[in-house]
C-alpha cells in the first residue's frame, strides 16, 4: 500500500537483528575464548523508477531519472577474531593462545571443530578434554604418576614424574590456522567448524611459522569490549526509535487522509 | 468537481516518492558507508487544456547525483577495517563484472584469500585487478595511501612486505551517482560512467575505523515534519474542493 511504511519496517527489522547480537555479545561477555559478532548492515536494491532521458511527453525528455531506494537488511553477522585479555588461573591445564591459530578437538561424530576455549580438563582416561568431553587433537595423556604438568609456549607437553627428577615429554600440541577466520561457521560451546568460506584448516606447531603461542596457566577472556557495546545498543536503540517514527507519521499521514476525505 | 483537486492529487502522488526517499536514508542510519541522495526536487509541469493557463503539475524528480560528505567515523580496531577519508572512493567488482565504486570499508578475506567488502563485492588494485592476499601471509596493515603490508610466515625476518594496493581514487569535483545494487558510479566523465579521472585531492584511507552513514538524522526527521504537513495541506485542499461542491449541489437542490 504504502512503500514508505516498508521502508522503515526493514529498518526497524534490521535494527532488531543488531540488538540480538548486541545482547548475545553481552551475555557472553564472561565466555572464555568468546569472539564477538558484528552485524553487517547492506542497504537493499534501489528501483529505477524513472530512466533519465525517458520521454515526457512531447518532444520533451526527463532530464534526471528516479531511483529510489527500498531499505536495509542485515546481510551477515560477522565474528571478530580479535585477541581477547588473558586472565590468569594458575590451573596447570588451562591454556591461552597468543596470537593465531585454534584448538582442535574431536567431536563425538568423529569431525573435527576448533576452539579458542582452553580451559581443559582430564577425562577418566586421564586424556585432556574441553568442559564438553571432547577430546584434544592429537591425544595428549597424562599419566597416573604426574606431579607436575608443564606446557611450553611451542605447546611441548611435558611431566615430572613422581619421584624422579627428569621430565618426560608427552607429545606437543597443534594449532589449526585459518586463511578467513570470519568464514568459520560457529556451532555454539565455543566451537567453530570449517566452511568454505575458512578454507581448510593449516594444522602446525606453535609459535612457528607465525602461529599464535600458547601460554599455560591463563583463559582468554571474550573480546567483548563493553563499554562499546553499550554505545552500540544506544545507537541501535536511537535508530529503532527514528524508524518507528517514521511509520507513526506515515501513518498519521494516511490517517488524516481518512479522516478528512 | 473542480480541477484543482487533480493538482492537489498530483502532488500527494508525487509526495510518496520523496517520502520512500527520506523513509529509506533513515533506514540505513547504521549502514556503514551509506550516502545520501541530493533530494527528491518538485518541478511543475503545465498542462494544456480548457480554461485559464493556471494549472501547473508537480512532478517529481531526483538527481541521481549523491552526497559524498562524510559520514562519523567509527573506531574499531580490527586491522581490515578501513574508512574512506575526504571524497576518497575505493573500487569494487560488481555482480555483473563491472567496475564500480564503493565508501563501504569493512573488508575481509574469502576462501580463496581475495579482498572483499562487507557486501560481498572484490575490491581492485590500480591495474582493475582483484587483490588477492597471500595465503601463508599474517599480521595485514593497511597504509594510508591503499598499500597492504603483510608479514610473510616463511620469510619473518623480512617483517612487513607490501601485498597488495587498493586502487583508491579522490573524486573531488567528479560527480558520483548511484547504481541500482547499492555501489557508485560517476556519471559525468565518461560515457559508459566506470572510470573517472581522479580529482584535485588526494586519496587517502584511515584504517582500523569504519565511516557511518552520513544521514543526518535531526535534518532528515525535520524534512519529515515538514513532508507530513505539506501532505495534510494537500488533503486540506482536496477537503475544500469537496465542501465546495457538497455546498454548490446544496444550493441547487429543489426543496
Amino acid at each position: 500500500m504504502e512503500a514508505s511504511l516498508w521502508v522503515s519496517k526493514t529498518g526497524l527489522d534490521a535494527q532488531q537483528m543488531r540488538m540480538t547480537v548486541i545482547s548475545n555479545n553481552l551475555a557472553n561477555v564472561n565466555t572464555v575464548g568468546f569472539k564477538r559478532d558484528r552485524a553487517v548492515f547492506e542497504d537493499l536494491l534501489y528501483q529505477n523508477i524513472r530512466q533519465p532521458g525517458g520521454s515526457t511527453g512531447g518532444d520533451n525528455a526527463a532530464p534526471t531519472g528516479l531511483m529510489m531506494g527500498t531499505g536495509v537488511r542485515i546481510v551477515a553477522s560477522e565474528k571478530m577474531h580479535q585477541q581477547g585479555s588473558m586472565i590468569q588461573t594458575k590451573n596447570a591445564l588451562d591454556l591461552a593462545i597468543q596470537g593465531e591459530g585454534m584448538f582442535q578437538v574431536l567431536q563425538p561424530d568423529g569431525t573435527f571443530a576448533y576452539t579458542r576455549d582452553g580451559s581443559f580438563k582430564l577425562s577418566v582416561d586421564r586424556e585432556m578434554v574441553t568442559a564438553n568431553g571432547m577430546q584434544l587433537q592429537p591425544a595428549i595423556v597424562i599419566p597416573q604418576n604426574a606431579e607436575s604438568i608443564s606446557i611450553g609456549e611451542d605447546g611441548t607437553v611435558s611431566i615430572q614424574p613422581y619421584g624422579n627428577a627428569d621430565e618426560q615429554v608427552l607429545g606437543q600440541l597443534q594449532l589449526a590456522r585459518f586463511v578467513n577466520y570470519a568464514g568459520l561457521e560457529p556451532m555454539g560451546k565455543n566451537l567453530y567448524r570449517e566452511t568454505a568460506a575458512s578454507g581448510a584448516p593449516l594444522v602446525g606447531q606453535p609459535d612457528a611459522d607465525g602461529a599464535g603461542r600458547v601460554a599455560q596457566g591463563a583463559l582468554e577472556a571474550a573480546n567483548v569490549n563493553v563499554v562499546e557495546e553499550m554505545v552500540n545498543m544506544i545507537e541501535t536503540q536511537r535508530a529503532y526509535e527514528i524508524n518507528s517514527k517514521a511509520i507513526s507519521a506515515v501513518d498519521s499521514m494516511l490517517r488524516f487522509l481518512n479522516q478528512n476525505l | 468537481m473542480d480541477r484543482l483537486v487533480y493538482t492537489a492529487t498530483q502532488a500527494m502522488t508525487e509526495y510518496r516518492l520523496d517520502r520512500q526517499t527520506l523513509t529509506h536514508e533513515l533506514a540505513n542510519v547504521s549502514t556503514p558507508g551509506f550516502k545520501k541522495a541530493f533530494q527528491v526536487a518538485n518541478r511543475s509541469v503545465r498542462v494544456e487544456g480548457d480554461g485559464f493557463e493556471s494549472r501547473f503539475l508537480p512532478r517529481a524528480s531526483t538527481s541521481p547525483k549523491i552526497d559524498l560528505a562524510v559520514g562519523p567515523l567509527q573506531v574499531t580496531g580490527r586491522n581490515l577495517d578501513v574508512a574512506m577519508n575526504d571524497e576518497t572512493l575505493l573500487p569494487g567488482l560488481s555482480e555483473n563484472n563491472e567496475l564500480a565504486w564503493t565508501r563501504r570499508g569493512d573488508l575481509r578475506t574469502d576462501e580463496g584469500g581475495f579482498l572483499k567488502t562487507g557486501e560481498g563485492f572484490s575490491v581492485l588494485d590500480d591495474t582493475g585487478a582483484q587483490i588477492q592476499l597471500p595465503q601463508g601471509a599474517f599480521g595485514f596493515e593497511i597504509d594510508p595511501d591503499g598499500t597492504i603490508n603483510a608479514t610473510d610466515r616463511g620469510n619473518l625476518a623480512a617483517g612487513a612486505q607490501p601485498v597488495g594496493r587498493i586502487g583508491i581514487k579522490d573524486a573531488t569535483g567528479v560527480e558520483i551517482g548511484r547504481r541500482e545494487d547499492g555501489l557508485f558510479k560517476p556519471i559525468t566523465n565518461t560515457e559508459d560512467g566506470l572510470d573517472f579521472t581522479p580529482g584535485s585531492g588526494v586519496a587517502s584511507l584511515t584504517s582500523g575505523a569504519l565511516e557511518g552513514s552520513n544521514v543526518n538524522v535531526v535534518h532528515s526527521l525535520v524534512k519529515f515534519i515538514d513532508h507530513v504537513r505539506s501532505f495534510e495541506m494537500q488533503t486540506k485542499v482536496i477537503k475544500e474542493m469537496k465542501d465546495n461542491d457538497a455546498s454548490a449541489s446544496a444550493m441547487m437542490r429543489l426543496s
